[in-house]
């Protein structure tokens, strides 16, 4: 069997505590 | 709350079995012998202490004692440093497993056997000096398949992130 996958929809966490943000979450909407 | 655009990240892919999306980096009969990656360097010291990565992951086939990293941090573009560290996706004799592992051998955090063609996210903190692999099946409010966490010690300086490579680094 060949290697096949992929990976998406990467959040680094690093934009989760944009300004007006009450609390730091992911693309996802969860807190984080 | 922003994802990742691979496109901005740079490709080297001398196997042509690299497909980069904004959203997605897709491997077909990637030959696991290293040389074709994504990567994005933020400069040194680029990459914080402590964080949370996150992203989904779906592995339609491994080759038999195939190994591929899907992420990565290191200091240098080499991976040399015993801190640098990569999440391993790996065949061993049939089963398929996600691992977190460093260079100098200190961390080792591994799941049980996944499922091909199926949609993990997965999540990655780290905490100090501790990673915590957490793995949740279908979506980011799916079920946890698993979690475990692992310690290092050393100076966790990192400047290249990396979203694929084909094979491993070491």
């Amino acid at each position: 069997m060949a290697n096949t996958g992929y990976i998406q929809n990467f959040d680094d966490g690093e934009e989760a505590g944009a300004a007006g943000a009450m609390q730091p979450k992911n693309y996802w909407g969860e807190t984080i | 709350m922003v994802l990742q655009d691979f496109t901005t990240w740079t490709e080297t892919d001398p196997d042509d079995c690299i497909t980069v999306t904004e959203t997605r980096v897709t491997w077909t009969a990637a030959d696991g012998d290293g040389d074709s990656y994504v990567v994005d360097d933020r400069g040194a010291g680029g990459i914080p202490g402590d964080f949370t990565h996150q992203f989904e992951v779906n592995i339609g086939g491994m080759a038999y004692l195939g190994t591929l990293v899907v992420w990565s941090l290191s200091n240098t573009a080499d991976f040399t440093n015993n801190e640098d560290v990569e999440l391993k996706i790996k065949d061993f004799f049939g089963d398929t497993t996600f691992g977190i592992y460093d260079w100098g051998g200190e961390l080792e955090i591994e799941s049980g056997a996944i499922t091909t063609d199926t949609l993990y996210f997965v999540t990655i903190a780290r905490v100090t000096k501790t990673y915590t692999l957490t793995m949740r099946t279908g979506s980011h409010t799916g079920n946890v398949f698993y979690t475990g966490n692992g310690t290092q010690t050393g100076d966790l300086a990192s400047r290249y992130l990396w979203g694929f490579v084909d094979g491993t680094h070491t």
